[in-house]
């Protein structure tokens, strides 16, 4: 296989130029990215490294809300005092260590595994992606952003350049829920994440449930947040939501778990996933 | 920027020395360590970030070698296992390894102490759970760890800065 070309721009204009070149690819921490190249799963004509690009690594508040650079890696978020715990926990159960040093948020939503750790925390708080390219830029909620296993919306020549996560979501409590064969390095079997808001009778304001690796994409379960929606968060109520997410799935066996186990976890990891953002906003005993 | 197919330069620090090598843009960290300047202390155990032989300190930080590409490390500085002993003098990490028992076959040991060394550079003093935590992305098939949590733990208590 020929070797791809390297180029590391100097701007966030540069690289887009890059990118609309056919067969150039965005490489920001490449942990992914560098398997599906040695697995000729991919070949790019054309890297472009976008990991140093100063815009795309910052964390900053804004009058509408939380934007997070699609660079950031996952080391500098876990621990971040203005990412919410939700997607912090997520952030730091990707892979190892050595992982977690060189991975970017962007490149854990756009390699779109359906498993990604990141994507179900960032559905949960309704974050948009902001996708830039040398023609424009467009933004895309996140739950219209997943077409199948490891498919996008991204064209070629587009570029997820930062995720923006609405003010009236920060304000949630939030639990991030994986469960694998072992602690540590694994591929989640199942993986989900919650957010919820109280409203002043103590009532559920607001409420997502998202779960991953149990469909074609990481999904929302809306039937699951209509059950809680406007109730008092009870636990025969959250009982119901985790019930109601097993007829949003569509779990499939494979080489991690038979999709028996699956079902039985997913409602599990809901009603855990409840449980936490209930307890992050003061609901202790369900 | 680089010829279609053809070999870029890439210029690093590796173990505190200026290295200028010509790569393939799509070379790996640990081939150009491994292949071009011999430092074969750096093993691939998986050559998928999963076992964590193939670390080395990328300024300062633990990444998997074999999901690095090259030319990421332009410019920047890179530890390996034989970058750590100074005039035939084992770094304090090493001694404790073999004071513990904690080097079997060997394999996993200069990754394992390359994330040591990482993890306390950060937190000197760090809990048996921290090690193992700090560790967790380093896999050994014969020690079961607990001689390895031994001796990353002496050195943590002997305070001495690694």
């Amino acid at each position: 296989m020929k070797a791809p070309l390297y180029l590391r721009p100097r701007s966030l204009q540069e690289a887009l130029e890059a990118l609309g070149e056919p067969g150039a690819r965005p490489l920001a921490g490449g942990t992914d990215l560098v398997l599906l190249m040695r697995d000729r799963l991919v070949r790019p004509s054309l890297l472009v490294d976008i990991s140093c690009l100063e815009e795309l690594r910052r964390v900053e508040r804004d009058a509408d809300g939380l934007r997070i650079g699609a660079a950031c890696r996952l080391v500098d978020l876990e621990a971040h005092p203005l990412v919410p715990p939700v997607l912090r926990s997520a952030c730091r159960q990707v892979g190892t260590p050595q992982v977690r040093n060189v991975a970017t948020v962007g490149g854990n939503v756009c390699n779109a595994s359906p498993a990604g750790d990141t994507i179900p925390p960032l559905l949960s708080l309704d974050a948009v992606a902001e996708v830039r390219s040398a023609a424009g830029s467009r933004s895309v909620p996140l739950d219209r952003f997943f077409l199948g296993p490891k498919k996008t919306v991204l064209a070629p020549g587009e570029l997820v350049v930062e995720f923006r996560i609405p003010g009236a979501a920060l304000g949630r409590g939030g639990c991030f829920q994986k469960i694998g064969r072992r602690s540590e390095v694994v591929i989640a079997q199942v993986n989900a994440a919650a957010t919820v808001e109280l409203d002043e009778r103590g009532a559920l304001a607001a409420v997502r449930v998202a779960l991953g690796s149990v469909a074609p994409t990481p999904l929302r379960c809306r039937l699951a947040e209509e059950k809680l929606t406007g109730r008092p968060p009870a636990g025969e109520a959250v009982e119901e939501a985790a019930r109601a997410v097993l007829e949003s799935i569509s779990p499939i066996s494979d080489v991690r778990a038979p999709a028996s186990y699956r079902l039985r976890v997913a409602a599990v990891l809901t009603r855990r996933a409840l449980a936490g953002a209930l307890r992050e906003v003061g609901v202790k005993d369900l | 920027m680089s010829g279609a197919g053809d070999r870029v330069w890439l210029n690093m620090v590796v173990n505190g020395r200026p290295v200028q090598v010509s790569v393939r843009p799509d070379a790996r960290l640990i081939d150009v360590l491994r292949d071009d300047l011999g430092l074969t202390g750096t093993k691939e155990g998986c050559s998928r970030g999963e076992c964590g032989a193939c670390t080395v300190l990328l300024d300062g930080e633990a990444v998997n070698s074999c999901l690095v590409l090259a030319l990421k490390a332009e410019g920047r500085e890179v530890l390996t296992i034989e970058g750590l002993a100074r005039d035939g003098q084992l770094h304090p990490l090493q001694e404790a390894f073999l004071r513990h028992g904690a080097v079997q076959c060997g394999y996993c040991t200069p990754g394992m102490i390359l994330a040591a060394k990482a993890l306390l550079d950060r937190h000197p003093h760090p809990t048996r759970e921290e090690i193992r935590r700090g560790l967790s992305g380093n896999l050994c098939r014969c020690t079961g760890y607990k001689k390895i949590v031994d001796a990353v733990e002496e050195v943590a208590r002997g305070g001495v800065r690694p």
